[in-house]
């Protein structure tokens, strides 16, 4: 494990490099109906939103790193189709669609190179977790590897370019029986690094409550994995309060828990919605819609280090400088927590009526 | 490639599906400061105005005046040590929990004051824990009581939430310490051979009097330091003035509503029934005060001009009235009869009133996230 685990660094991470001439967009999937659907992004000194219709909920979404004006959002599962758009509005939007007997989580990645993408996907005949790959350019699926479990839902490329880091939900559910949960009493959630040349299992790692679902990560620079989790209540035999937060920091054989006081870890309600790292203020960030709560915790000591009220928090993503915490919410509202304080910047407040921000918000990066 | 433009606001805005009203001024009852309210007012807000004014602050005040009560109990009580002093203690007990059921609905703003340390979670730990703490806080007192610690105000200030509030006061009023005997004469010998019982009692009194305080000044003078009472705040749309990670930034509506629908959701899904004052034996009397609480908000006070009920019959909404009438009429029926089953599915269904037909009637957003999840 532990050379494995070291062999995830060592490569360059585009978050590495100066942003500050480039053009910064925060984007989301939103709305609230089929006739509203979309996506929709904001920067800072538009007073406006754009928007491109998808016509179905949408979820995650992936920038290409090597043509950035490329991004693809997952439909939110279990749905089977995503949207390739150009946020330059150069090209028309692209749909593609989950291969016959699959549906998609969610979620998606791309490759180092921009030429490939993976998305987080289910066989529903069989249950198996599948990370589909497909070309960037037309879409179209050129491979498919095992997730290693059940229910893959936020994956993400590790700093080495090679290794896929994958939250296993481990829920077994089927577009016929909709998002109902159908294997409670077995679950198995697992973190597991797959290598995406040949798909192979390179390692997993649990956490110890069996009813914990892991669902999002995130991957920083140094190697760093968060882990935002929800817990299925309803399967618990005990009525114990779970840690819904975790840290695998390379070189590590386990997972390392994210403790709250009592009643903050109450509030959130057995449920954490996004996670992000920001590897220069050794934090991790955790939403919370159910919770209303924002979450900050230090990955070196995992000491909790504040936190911050929003109604039905969901999106987080760091500005472009790693100045300020970016919060999103389905109201239409962004708020800016400063990176260094834990405060919110009130003053950078914005508000977009018509617009409700949907459950995780990428922060873009386009040349200006 | 179709792109739709729209523009952002940065004022605050509360959807509300019904015509608009000018008003000139408004003033909070029982209040410290006047509030006005220059922008237009909707029958919505008003029916919001008049629940905070007429149900809320007057339960808080309810509240207080009940533990000022108790607290002066326990000093009479332990003043004069006697079966007729013990039987008022007692009984003040009671009218404090019904008291505190009373408001228990409405847990927001001062109730909580911090997230991470909410106030109401000193006074009903269950309420916050969902777990029946008695066996805990009756090994609590025992170490207390053999212990030789200053029982002084700092002693019940610094103490866990769990070992604090109604259910410690509870375990103190009625049942020995050494053999958890309810029997009065139990219960007074034990205060009068060992004084350390009297100050635990007047001790948790007075500390849960002063929790009662904090939230009653914090709906009426003064919230988290501001100066300005939490009412007025709310009303005002200003706590997102307030530099505080514990303010979230939803409407007064909202939080009306989100609130008695955790509140139902708790009932439905704990076992309040059997949890909750197990020793005093009131628990159906409090739940009675709660189901009360909301009859009202939803019915107004007398002599509103508008109410949730109203607004939602004028918004086309008359069957959804209807039911939500029916399910109240039901869960006192359940109380009346004692039953704990059919309590917690009436709670259920009253839990999805506030959930949806209610929000979904007077156009409030609770949130996409809140009801849907990934």
């Amino acid at each position: 494990m532990p050379a494995a685990a070291n062999a995830l660094l060592g490569f360059n991470w585009p978050q590495d490099t100066d942003k500050s001439a480039e053009q910064e967009l925060w984007i989301s999937a939103q709305g609230r109906d089929k006739d509203s659907y979309s996506i929709s992004w904001a920067g800072n000194d538009r007073d406006k939103t754009e928007q491109v219709l998808s016509g179905f909920r949408g979820h995650g979404l992936s920038q290409n790193p090597t043509r950035p004006e490329q991004v693809i959002m997952f439909a939110r599962r279990p749905g089977t189709i995503g949207l390739s758009i150009n946020v330059l509005g150069d090209e028309a939007p692209q749909p593609f669609h989950s291969p016959p007997g699959h549906h998609m989580h969610g979620h998606g990645c791309f490759s180092a190179d921009g030429q490939f993408f993976y998305s987080a996907e289910s066989d529903y005949r069989t249950g198996e977790g599948k990370i589909i790959v497909r070309r960037s350019d037309n879409l179209q699926q050129v491979s498919e590897f095992s997730s290693h479990g059940i229910g893959p839902h936020e994956i993400a490329l590790m700093p080495d370019g090679k290794t896929l880091a994958i939250a296993n939900g481990g829920l077994l559910t089927h577009p016929d029986q909709g998002r109902k949960v159908l294997n409670l009493d077995s679950m198995r959630s697992t973190l597991s690094y797959v290598d995406i040349q040949n798909g192979e299992l390179i390692t997993e790692l649990t956490v110890e409550e069996e009813k914990a679902s892991i669902r999002h990560l995130d991957v920083a620079s140094n190697g760093h994995v968060a882990l935002a989790i929800q817990v299925q209540r309803k399967g618990m035999q005990h009525g114990e309060l779970v840690p819904l937060a975790a840290l695998h920091k390379p070189g590590k054989d386990q997972l390392e828990s994210l403790h709250a006081p009592e009643a903050l870890t109450l509030k959130l309600n057995d449920y954490m919605g996004s996670v992000r790292l920001h590897a220069e203020k050794n934090l991790a960030a955790f939403t919370s819609p159910k919770g209303d709560l924002a979450m900050f915790w230090d990955t070196r000591d995992l000491s909790l280090q504040g936190y911050h009220a929003f109604h039905d928090v969901c999106g987080l993503t760091l500005t472009q400088d790693n100045k300020h915490f970016v919060l999103s919410n389905s109201a239409g509202k962004l708020r800016f927590i400063d990176s260094t304080s834990l405060k919110e910047n009130k003053s950078k407040r914005l508000y977009f009526p018509e617009t409700s921000w949907d459950n995780h918000m990428l922060t873009l990066s386009l040349p200006s | 490639m179709l792109k739709l433009h729209v523009n952002k606001s940065i004022n605050h805005v509360l959807k509300v599906a019904l015509f608009s009203t000018s008003i000139a001024l408004l003033s909070g009852c029982n209040t410290s400061s006047s509030s006005s309210v220059t922008t237009k007012t909707t029958e919505l807000d008003l029916a919001v105005i008049d629940t905070l004014d007429n149900l809320v602050i007057p339960a808080a005040s309810n509240f207080q005046q009940q533990t000022s009560a108790l607290h002066n109990s326990a000093n009479n009580f332990c003043t004069n040590i006697s079966e007729g002093n013990l039987d008022t203690l007692q009984q003040q007990w009671k009218e404090t929990s019904v008291a505190w059921y009373q408001l228990l609905p409405f847990q927001f703003g001062p109730m909580i004051n911090s997230v991470a340390l909410p106030t109401y979670s000193f006074i009903d730990y269950y309420r916050l824990a969902h777990t029946d703490s008695l066996q805990t806080v009756r090994s609590f007192i025992d170490t207390t009581l053999a212990a030789s610690s200053n029982l002084n105000d700092l002693f019940f200030q610094i103490q866990s939430a769990r070992n604090t509030g109604l259910l410690a006061l509870e375990i103190t009023i009625f049942e020995t310490a050494d053999s958890e005997s309810s029997d009065k004469a139990d219960i007074i010998l034990e205060f009068t051979n060992n004084s350390r019982k009297c100050e635990l009692l007047k001790g948790y009194a007075k500390e849960l009097d002063r929790r009662a305080q904090t939230i009653h000044s914090g709906w009426t003078t003064d919230y988290a330091d501001s100066g300005i009472s939490y009412r007025d705040l709310l009303i005002n749309n200003r706590l997102e003035e307030l530099d505080d990670p514990n303010e979230d930034g939803q409407p007064a509506i909202s939080k009306l509503t989100v609130a008695v629908q955790n509140y139902y959701d708790y009932l439905a899904n704990r076992n309040v029934t059997t949890d909750i004052a197990q020793l005093a034996g009131n628990v159906w009397q409090g739940l009675e005060a709660s189901i009360n609480s909301t009859e009202q908000m939803l019915m107004g006070s007398t002599g509103s001009k508008v109410n949730v009920f109203a607004l939602l019959d004028n918004g086309g909404h008359e069957q959804d009235v209807a039911n939500i009438k029916a399910n109240l009429q039901t869960i006192q029926q359940t109380i009346s009869d004692k039953n704990t089953v059919d309590f917690k599915a009436a709670a259920a269904v009253l839990d999805g009133n506030f959930k949806r037909e209610i929000p979904d009637g007077l156009n409030v957003n609770l949130g996409l996230n809140f009801s849907d999840g990934d």
